[in-house]
This record gives C-alpha cells, structure tokens and sequence, in this order.
C-alpha cells in the first residue's frame, strides 16, 4: 500500500510525471484515473486484514468513496450453489495457472479458489504473514545471492568472450546498459523484501475469510460464483461455466496463454501488461484506456468481488523475449568471477516498475531476471534451509539502502518510455461533435478524415493519436507528418531483402504446378517418375557426397579441436579477469584483453579430416607488445590446466616461431591451437607511433593480418554461411588446394571469396555440382588472368584483390586447372577431378537401390548425355563445314525430352 | 528471379523470337509453364525442377551483376587492341574488286531467275517461287578470298535432278552471252556457277510444303533442301539483328580463326554468326559492347564451356522448340572447340594478341606450349573418352528402347 501511495502521489505531483508534460487535462485525468483504479485494493485491503496501511489511509478512503460513487452496484449474486463444481473447475485452474495453485498451497487455502458452497465455518486462525512469507524469502535470498555474480560479477562472461558467436565483442555502453538493468532487477527484488503487509504472491486470505469479508452487507451472493482463471470472467452458473470452459473465446485464450510460455513479448518493443487481466498493451496510452476501460473494471470488481488480490494498475514493462536457460545460469555461476568492468547483457529483461503485490506472477511467461525470480521462488515450495536464510539476511539490509534511488530510476524509466511513445495528437479540428439520436445528453464525436464516430471522449482522444488517424491525416492533411513504421512492417521489410534465391522453392509449391498442368502430362506413372527422377541428385551430386563423405572429419576429432579451442578461450577469459583484477590502473588500461574469436576453419565449420590445428585471435586494447606474450605465456598454463582440475590432456604454451603468436599444443602433439594477438589500435596507429616502440610492439603486419582474419570470419558468419551448397563447395576446394599444386597458390580467403561470389551472383539456388561448376567457370573464364577483374576484397576499405599475391604464372596454372576441370564436369567425368572411384551412373544406382523405375533412370540419362549427342541443324553455308547433318526435324526431337514423344505416342 | 538482380540474359530479343527460355525451371515463377515457344503436342516448358534435363547456365562476367566482380584495377585500355582487331578485320575483307566480281556474277544469274519467275512458261522443267540471296554475302561477312554468293531459289515443282539440271543448263546460256569463261557443274546441292574469281552457288529447295512429297532418289535430297530452307530464316535473322559493325567484324575475325586453327573447325558459320551476335549484344545493358571485350568475351563463354554438353549454350532464333546450336557438334568436337578457345585466352591474356589473330607466329600456340613474357602457357589436353560415348549411346539406346515398351 505505502508503494502504491507513493506512485499515485509521485505520478500526480513529481517531477517524473505519469504522463509527459505537454496536455494538461490528460494527466490530471489519468491521476485520478489511476486513483480511482488503486481504490479497489484499499477497500478490500483496509477493511479486515492487519496489514498496516497507514501511510496511504487518508488516500485510500478518499479513492474508495470515489470509487463508490463512479461505480454501480455490483450486479445481483448469480444462482446457487452447486456441489461438485469444483471438479469442474479444477482442470482448467490446475492447467493453466500453476502458480497460482502452488502460491494457494503455500498459504495453506485450499486448492480450488472457486468460492465454495456457503456454509461458513469458523474461521481459522489467519497464518502470520511473517511466517507465511518468510520461508520463500530465504529462498529468494539464496536465488537472489546466487545471481548476484552472474549480474555484476561479469557473469556474461561465458558469451563475454564469444564462443560460439564471432560478434562477440563488447562495446562499453553495452557493459553500462546491463548494469542498469540489473540495479533495476535487484531493486524489484528489494522492494518486495522491504514490504511486509503483501506477499508475493498477493495477500490472500484464507477461504473462511474472505468469506467473511464479504459477508459484507449489500455484498451479493459469491456462492454460486464460477469464476475462470484464464479468461478472468465470472459465470452465472455451471451450466455457463461448462458452456464457457467448451467455448471458442475459453480455449482461444487458454492457447494463448500455453502460447505465450513459449514465446513471450516481441524483441526491441516495450510493452505495458495489466497483470490483473493479463493483457499487454504497446504503449502507454493503450494502457491507461484499458486501464479506464469497462474489461478491466469488471475484472477489477469480480476479482474484488471473489476476494482476489487486486495488484496494483501500474504497469508493468515486458522486454526482451529471450529465456535464460537454468543450465546456462548455472554455467554462469561457476565461471563468474567478479570482474565489474565486464558484463553481459542478460537477455531476459523483465521489469517491474513498482514493486505492488502481485497476483501470483505472470502466468506462463518463462522470463527470468532476479525479480521475476525471487517472485517465482514462493511457488517453488520447501522452505530453505537456515542457511539461505542467513544469506538472504545479509543481502537484504545492503540493498534496500539503495531502495529508493531504485525506484527513482524505475519511474524516470516509465517515464521515458511514455515519453517515447507520446505522440501529440493531431487533427482535433476534424471532429465534429454531434448531438446524439435520442436526445440526451450524451454526445457523439464523428472523425471526417477516417469517417467513424465514438461516443467516449477517451476513445476520441485514443483515436487522435492513434495510426489509422494519423495515417489519414498525413495523406489528406499534412503530409509531412512523421509516422512511425510498423514494426512488423520492418520485419517484413527486412525478410523481404533478403535474396530471393537464397531461399528454398517449397516443393507444395511444385506438386500445386504439377496437379495444374496434370492434363499436359497424360499418365499418373509419368508425372511420378518425374517426380522420382528429380527427387534423386544428379550423378555429379552424388559424386561430391561420396567425397565429402571421405574427407568428413571424425566426429571425435572434431570434437576434441572444438573443445581445445573452447579451453583456451575459456583461459584466455580468466586470464584477462586477471590481468584487470591486479596491476594499477594504469597498467589495467593497457593490457585489457577485449575477447577472443575463432577464425580458420573450426570457425567456418568446413574442417576436414587433416585439420589439427585451431586459430583464435585475441583482441586487445592497445597494441601488444612481447611483454604480454610473455605474461600470457606464464598465466595461461595455470588456467588451462589447473592443478586440481583432473584434466587427462596436457597443454603446453610456447611462442611460435616467430614470436608474435602463442601456440598451444597438447602434450601428445596432435592438436594445437594457435593464438594471434591483435588490436584495434594497430590499424589506427599513425607510422611514427609504432616506430618508437618498435622493440617491443608486435610486427604490424602480423597484427594487420590478425585483423583481417577477424572481418573475414565474420564475413563468413555474416553472408556466406547461409548460402546454399556454399559449405560442401569450400570443402572441396579445400581439398583441392590440398591435393592439386596448381591449387594450392589460391589463399584460403580468396578461395572463399570466389566461392561465394560465384553462388551468390547466381539467378537460382544450386546444388553443390552446379555450385562448383560455376566456380570453375569462374576461373575458366580468366578471372584471375590479367585483363580479368579479380576478386575484390569486401573486408578491405581500399580497393584489394585478394588474390592479389598470386604470381602471373600460378594464375596460368590455375586457370589452365580450372579449364580442364571445367571439361571434366561438363563430360561427366567428376571423379578424374575428385580423384575417386567413378560412382554408377544412375541407371545402375538405382537399380541396385531396388526403386526400379527403369524408365526414368534411362530417361534421365539419356537427357543428361544424349541430348548433347550427335543432332544437327542446318545451315547453307554449312556446305562447306564437315559436321554430319540431320534433319530439322530430327534434332527437334532429340532436343526434346524423350519422354514427351513417349507421351506424344501414347496419346496417339 | 522477381529480384533486383537482372535475369541471365533470357529476356527475349526486341524484334526477334523469344531465343530464350530460363533454363532453371525451379519455380513457377522461372519455369512459367505454358507452350512457351514448344510446338504444339510437347508438354510445357517443364514444371519447376521436372524436366529431367536442366541446362546449365554457364558463368558469364558481362551478364553477372557488376557488384559480384567489379575490377580490382583500372581496366587496361582497349584502344590498341580494337585497333589491331580492326586491322586484321580489314585485312580479312575482301577487296572492291573480289566484291565486284562476286556481286556481277550473282546480279547476272538472279536475272535469271527473276526472267523466270515472271514468265513460269518460258521453262518447261521447273516453276519457281522465289529467289534469295543468303549466306556470308548476303549479310556482308565475306571473307578475303573465298568469293561465294550463295542463292537459295524454291521451286514451286518438286525438283527432280533433271529439273535441276534444266535450270542450270538455261542459267549457263543465258550467261554465257556476256562472260565467256563461266562454268556449272551440279552438286547435291543444287548447282554451282563459276567464273573466273567468283562463284555462285545455287541451293534449290522446294515449298516447305512440298517437303513430305520429297523422294530420295527421284529428287534432291530433303535434309539438304531444308538446310537451304533454313539459310533463308538465317539470313533473314540476321538482317534484322546483326546489321551492328562490331558484330560483323567479330564474325569475320572468327571465321578466320576457325580457318587457322584445326580445334575451332567444328564451328559452323551460323554458330559463328550466333556467337558474335551473342558476345556483342548480350549484355544487360542492351548495347553493343566495344570490340576488343568482345573479342574476349567470346573466347571466354567458349572457355566457360558454353558450347559443352549439358549448357544452356545458345538456342538457335530460327528453330522452333529449344535447338542450343552447339548440339550439332559431336562431343569429341565440342572438346575440341573448347579446348582451343582455352589455350587462346591464356594465350591472349599473356599479351599475345598478334598470335591469336595471326598477325605472327603460326597456329601451333593452340597446340604446343609456348612462353609470353616468361609465363608458360600449357595448352588444355583433351579430356573427353570414347568409352564414356559408348556408355552414353547404351543410355539413349536403352531408354529408347524402355521408351518404347511403354508406348506400345
């Protein structure tokens, strides 16, 4: 209540007004709109309970006399009771709001909340809320202390240092967000500690009492009552409530909600939520009309009416949609460290912007923050143990100073976020007010741009700052008026720009043609054969699968590179805790360690068999010098292999050759991980700088190159990765520059580069042959040959080939390569190049698939091989040319598909 | 496809029959549907993905969007190679009096034929229909030395050999009376007038029509008389599409180079004629592109394997249906072809230009390794193998054969 007081007083009077300053009449409206709204929880709470209230009294009394007068009387009490309701009940109560249930066996009411046949025994004592309440605090202490680290203890660090995403390095005002979102988060915690009078779960009185409570003179009839969970709506009967929980509206909601626990709110939109009918509205206007609204005041007055809670009409903010898994928190736990400077975003962003009790905790959403968690946590059940508790006592007095500062910052948020959506409303002058039908007094307000009326001067006002108005009045009024786009609109846009051709052809697509044109395609066998002769590869297909089957990487191999490289990141990341945890500041500021990313071939997932070796590059703040190499070098040992740690492999960390990069190799020399330092701040250096600390600073063209590898690793996240047969292509080509000299000149970046061109320039999605054949053609058609274009290199600011290195000759050689590959395919010779086995032809492969569909198998080849067999067309001055000659006619058909002159025959 | 991006170059000529279909049936949207272009009886162009025979689109800089490969340098200048290119062009034309001689010779003996066809009644034999002037003459891509006017006259009559033969004989005397040494001899084709620097053939073809009536040892041959029929659609083709200068010098630089170089035999003049008009005018932009990149663009597209089995190559304009040009090759010839045209690149991006036109050296650079500036350029080895012919030919057997068992 004291909570509740100091918003309706804040929002009125302070300087982080509700409403942003500009209308005066809507703020003051929304105040006592507010007021009136809060008043249902005063009367209910100020009457029977021993919570103290005293603060908000004088308030409270005030609000619920103007709630009486606004409001009628609630409607007569509907039939009576019926035995064996509950049951009815039950399911839906048990299915959809857990919480709930849970929270009732927490406070010792019975399950079914649905108000019960009258008789009313004498009431039990009421459990000290104290008593009530403290077990699940102790255990939201735990939880609270438990999340501390992960919230300021650099607990971000797990994705700090990027495993898996190359984006994984950090700008400084990120670090600052997620600071104050967790202030945020621990504030909501402390506030709810703070205050004794509610639960967290709402002050739910005993059955018996509230019984008594609303035994109320002038109250109706709550016996027969059958209320619904889900929808919020009371029904008159069993007969109703049956009917309803059978309805449409009933299971609709009810696969939302189940809905709404998979995904929550959207990403990036702010949303206001009425927790009491569990609505969301998108912005602040929307909210305070459903908050006015006649929904939310029958809810607001049944729940009363029922005994329920009420939580308090202050909005509360969903964000974010991303769940945090309980497995990636506890990840998280055991790898934080304190390390203030570092932290990472928590994705899940939930907040409360006042701590008002709340009813239960938002039914089915999955978020988690340290508020949402410590409000979970009295559902979860057993009390703690003395331990927790004891934790919980140290924590809670060193928050709640901050308690108030915190929520400061929460109203200057909302204050914010209305700000933000505040759109001044526009084109009042095209309302007319017009005297209602009948005659009285009621007026109604008809908008001449959109052509609609309402009869509430609210829904008007909504309607002057809503879209559709402002849309209108853009096209015919004003058309400089700034609307916002549509989120959606943008996703679409978005999705849109997406290449077309990256995307898939739906084969449902494909049938619907199919079925269309069946007419043209005579006989059911023929259309499935042709289907059946698309469905299987082509012959070149399966070559390139039997290829990459036998360069593939083992799995375990794959594994133990990946979790080579997964431990050195992961030292890296400690050590850099280390580096900043001691030395001055001074000294802190320069050797900063700023992440560390995968580059080479772990990173682009195309390792092949021989890879051993896994490339990280540590990025730093400043230049590295030799000195940190050496600091690392003694560091790292100790947190790769800590002594204790039972780790089987042993790791050593030595310089390589050059001195510039550390390598980590495993103590049997398979494996090795080689780490290349760099910085931002190598490029930006000017040339006089780096000559005078040249003796100890890195070579800069080691670090330039380190760099590079960085954009082009995330090139390839960026744009090539999703491409199709883009990946099987780099294995093979990879296999190439292995195996053929000729190839072996092209730089694995050049390579990539050439590769994704050549896919993406193309009108349609490819197979991996096809894929390749392109990319031969590329280098056939004298790319890389002088007078040819080059690959221009997208990483580079200034105009760079990136096969800018290769000498004249090995261009020669590659090209020379490329033409004879290129007549390799073309005469189905694939395997020459792959230097494999030659595969079946598909006749063959299918017959020992046992498909036995001869007809199109033979087909198939024939229109892959034959239909560039002899046929000729003719030519007068190709009397003196020596090709055989054919007739038109004959070449026509040989052209053609053979089936279609089967089908021709057939129909004759 | 419904992206920005522009359509491999199957947007269908202005003024001339829609040359291509999109070769990549994947959709609806590509692969349309409808007779586009088939003749009547044939299914449409193929549902997305179900023809069985895709063709292969092969790599093509000019027709890439330019910001896959935009150029690392400065494109290097082209002037002194389109001046080379059109010197050689002029070398290879013929002089004012070989074109004099050609066209007086041709004039006299299309008098003729007018003479008869106004008045059908002066010669029993034959009735003819029509005459026209076709081949390199008529589209003005002689060469130097080879002074052939081809004339293609159809017969309203079936041509038997005797009519032929008639009608030579009444075009020896009609000009014999102003040009003493001209001879005729009869040929498969029709006939052959000769002069002392000139020749005109005479390729005599019935009514299309009439072509089912054609028997084989009675009248000339049906096949020879279509190819006949078919140099009056060429070279109607090419009046309307190829009358830009850079597309006839490109055909006579190719000409010649099919005449020095033994890989490049294969190609015949029509494909030649396709082959230049593609490398000029195939481009996004529609407009002609200057001679020297298309001198290069057409050894690339042959480099790229345009005329290589399973690629969408270039489907003849005058040929109903979807006839890629390059099919009348034979599979050995199509490696050849592309093989030469390989060793050409390497060899005219290494600066030898002169070599590939012929200005110097000899034609050996297609076929033994040679050195420019100390690169050495290795020729392409054939690769193509006889047994995977056979293992072809049992395919189109076999499955001519299945093909059959179902019909019946």
């Amino acid at each position: 209540a004291p909570q509740t007081a100091y918003q309706a007083t804040a929002s009125a009077t302070g300087p982080t007004s509700f409403v942003p300053p500009a209308p005066a009449a809507p703020a003051s409206f929304t105040a006592a709109a507010a007021a009136s709204v809060v008043a249902a929880p005063y009367t209910y709470a100020a009457a029977p309970t021993a919570y103290p209230a005293a603060a908000a009294a004088a308030a409270a009394a005030a609000a619920a006399a103007y709630q009486q007068q606004q409001r009628p009387p609630p409607p007569p009490p509907p039939a009576a009771p019926q035995s064996g309701s509950g049951r009815v009940f039950q399911p839906a109560w048990t299915t959809t709001a857990p919480s709930y249930q849970s929270f009732t066996a927490n406070t010792a009411t019975p399950a079914v909340a649905k108000v019960a046949p009258p008789p009313p025994p004498p009431p039990p004592p009421l459990p000290p809320p104290k008593l009530a309440y403290q077990p699940p605090a102790a255990s939201a202490g735990k939880q609270h202390q438990q999340f501390m680290p992960e919230g300021f203890g650099g607990g971000g660090g797990q994705n700090w240092f990027g495993q898996q995403a190359p984006g994984g390095f950090r700008q400084p005002h990120h670090h600052q967000q997620h600071q104050h979102r967790h202030q945020f988060g621990a504030g909501g915690y402390q506030q709810q500690q703070r205050r004794p009078p509610f639960r967290p779960g709402g002050p739910r009185r005993p059955y018996n009492q509230q019984q008594q409570q609303q035994k109320q003179p002038g109250q109706p009839n709550l016996a027969s009552l059958q209320y619904c969970e889900v929808c919020k709506i009371s029904c008159a009967g069993p007969q109703t409530f049956k009917e309803h929980l059978n309805g449409q509206k009933h299971k609709k909601r009810e696969a939302a909600a189940k809905r709404q626990q998979e995904e929550s709110a959207k990403p990036n939109q702010k949303q206001l939520r009425c927790e009491l009918c569990d609505v969301t509205c998108t912005g602040a206007d929307a909210y305070a009309s459903h908050i006015r609204g006649s929904k939310h005041l029958k809810t607001a007055k049944l729940h009363t009416r029922l005994g329920k809670s009420l939580p308090s009409t202050d909005p509360i903010i969903v964000q974010g949609s991303v769940v945090t898994s309980a497995a990636g928190a506890n990840q998280q736990q055991q790898q934080s460290q304190p390390a203030p400077k570092q932290q990472q975003p928590t994705p899940a962003v939930k907040q409360r912007v006042v701590g008002a009790p709340r009813f239960g905790f938002v039914p089915g959403s999955a978020l988690k923050s340290v508020a949402s968690d410590e409000a979970a946590t009295p559902a979860a059940g057993p009390p703690q143990t003395a331990d927790s508790g004891a934790a919980s006592g140290q924590t809670a007095p060193a928050s709640s100073a901050t308690v108030e500062q915190q929520q400061q910052q929460q109203h200057v948020e909302l204050a914010v976020l209305q700000e933000r959506e505040y759109v001044a409303p526009v084109g009042s002058e095209y309302i007319d007010e017009l005297p209602n039908e009948q005659g009285n007094k009621a007026v109604q307000y008809h908008c001449k741009l959109c052509d609609c009326r309402f009869n509430d001067p609210h829904a008007k006002e909504m309607h002057l700052k809503g879209r559709r108005h402002r849309l209108q009045y853009k096209r015919k009024v004003d058309p400089s008026l700034e609307i916002e786009v549509k989120s959606a609109m943008r996703a679409n846009k978005l999705e849109f720009a997406q290449p077309i051709w990256g995307r898939r052809m739906d084969p449902a697509r494909v049938n619907e043609w199919m079925q269309r044109h069946r007419s043209h395609f005579n006989v059911g066998s023929g259309v499935a054969a042709r289907q059946r002769a698309v469905q299987t590869e082509s012959i070149d297909d399966r070559h390139l699968a039997a290829k990459l089957a036998t360069l593939a990487q083992a799995e375990p191999d794959r594994k133990a590179l990946d979790a080579l490289a997964a431990r050195c990141e992961q030292a890296l990341r400690q050590v850099s805790e280390q580096l900043s945890a001691d030395g001055p500041e001074q000294q802190q500021q320069k050797q900063q360690l700023n992440g560390v990313m995968r580059i080479g071939s772990l990173a682009k997932d195309v390792t092949l068999f021989w890879d051993r070796q896994c490339e990280l590059v540590l990025l730093c703040s400043a230049w590295p010098g030799r000195s940190l190499v050496k600091r690392l070098i003694e560091l790292l040992p100790d947190q790769l292999c800590p002594p204790d740690s039972g780790q089987a492999l042993l790791l050593t960390v030595q310089t390589a050759s050059s001195g510039d990069s550390l390598l980590v190799s495993c103590s049997d020399g398979s494996l090795r991980c080689c780490i290349s330092l760099t910085s931002v701040a190598v490029r930006d250096s000017d040339g006089a700088d780096s000559q005078a600390q040249s003796d100890d600073l890195l070579d800069k063209e080691k670090c330039l190159e380190a760099l590079a590898n960085l954009r082009r690793a995330k090139w390839f996240q960026a744009k090539a990765s999703q491409l199709e047969s883009f990946v099987p292509v780099v294995k093979i080509v990879r296999d190439f520059r292995r195996r053929i000299p000729a190839w072996a000149a092209l730089s694995e970046w050049a390579a990539e580069l050439l590769i994704e061109k050549c896919i993406s320039s193309y009108c349609a999605p490819s197979t991996p042959s096809e894929a390749l054949r392109r990319v031969l053609e590329c280098l056939a058609s004298g790319l890389l040959l002088p007078g040819g274009p080059g690959l221009l290199d997208p990483c580079e600011k200034s105009t760079t080939d990136a096969a800018g290195a290769l000498s004249a000759q090995e261009r020669e050689d590659l090209t020379a390569a490329a033409h004879r590959a290129v007549r390799l395919m073309a005469f189905r010779q694939l395997h020459r190049l792959l230097d494999m086995q030659r595969l079946p032809a598909a006749a063959e492969h299918r017959r020992a698939g046992g498909a036995g569909v001869k007809r199109s198998a033979a087909a198939a080849a024939a229109a892959d091989d034959g239909a560039d067999a002899v046929s000729g067309s003719g030519d007068a001055d190709a009397a003196d040319a020596s090709a055989p000659k054919q007739t038109r006619r004959n070449s026509c058909q040989d052209e053609a598909d053979p089936e279609a002159a089967v089908e021709a025959a057939d129909e004759q | 496809y419904r992206g920005s991006r522009p359509r491999l170059g199957f947007q269908p000529q202005p003024g001339g029959p829609a040359r291509f279909r999109p070769p990549m049936a994947h959709g609806p949207a590509g692969g349309g549907g409808g007779p586009d272009g088939m003749g009547p009886g044939f299914p449409p162009s193929g549902p997305p993905g179900m023809r069985n025979f895709l063709p292969h689109v092969p790599f093509d800089f000019v027709l890439c969007d330019p910001q896959f490969f935009q150029p690392c340098q400065e494109a290097p200048d082209d002037k002194a190679t389109n001046e080379l290119l059109l010197k050689r062009n002029t070398d290879l034309s013929p002089s004012a009096e070989e074109q004099q001689a050609v066209t007086g010779l041709l004039s006299k003996v299309q008098a003729v034929f007018d003479a008869l066809i106004i008045s059908p009644d002066s010669l029993e034999a034959a009735q003819m229909a029509e005459v026209r002037p076709v081949g390199s003459y008529k589209k003005g891509t002689m060469l130097s030395g080879h002074n052939v006017a081809d004339l293609v006259v159809i017969f309203k009559t079936l041509p038997t050999k005797e009519a032929v033969r008639s009608v030579a004989n009444r075009v020896l005397e009609e000009a014999k009376t102003d040009a003493k040494f001209v001879t005729v001899s009869q040929q498969p084709y029709g006939f052959q007038v000769s002069s002392a620097d000139a020749v005109v053939k005479v390729l005599v073809a019935t009514l299309p029509a009439n072509l089912k009536l054609l028997e084989p040892d009675l009248h000339l041959d049906a096949r020879i008389q279509q190819t006949s029929l078919a140099a009056i659609r060429h070279a109607r083709w090419f009046e309307e599409n190829g009358q830009h200068s850079s597309v006839k010098v490109l055909i006579r630089l190719l000409k010649d180079l099919r005449q020095r170089f033994p890989g490049l035999t294969a190609m015949s003049p029509w494909i030649i004629d396709l082959l230049a008009h593609y490398a000029v005018m195939q481009n996004p932009a529609r407009a002609p592109l200057p001679l020297a990149r298309a001198f290069r663009r057409v050894l690339e597209l042959l480099s790229t394997g345009l005329f290589l089995p399973g690629s969408v190559g270039i489907a003849d304009p005058c040929e109903p249906g979807q006839v890629r040009v390059h099919t009348a090759l034979t599979l050995v010839q199509q490696d050849e072809v592309c093989c030469t045209a390989q060793t050409l690149l390497r060899v005219l991006s290494h600066g030898g230009l002169r070599h590939v036109l012929g200005l110097e050296g000899s034609a050996r650079i297609a076929t033994e390794m040679s050195v420019w500036r100390g690169i050495v350029v290795t020729p392409s080895d054939k690769v193509y193998e006889r047994q995977d012919e056979d293992t072809a030919a049992a395919a189109t057997t076999s499955a001519g054969a299945t093909g059959e068992g179902q019909g019946a």
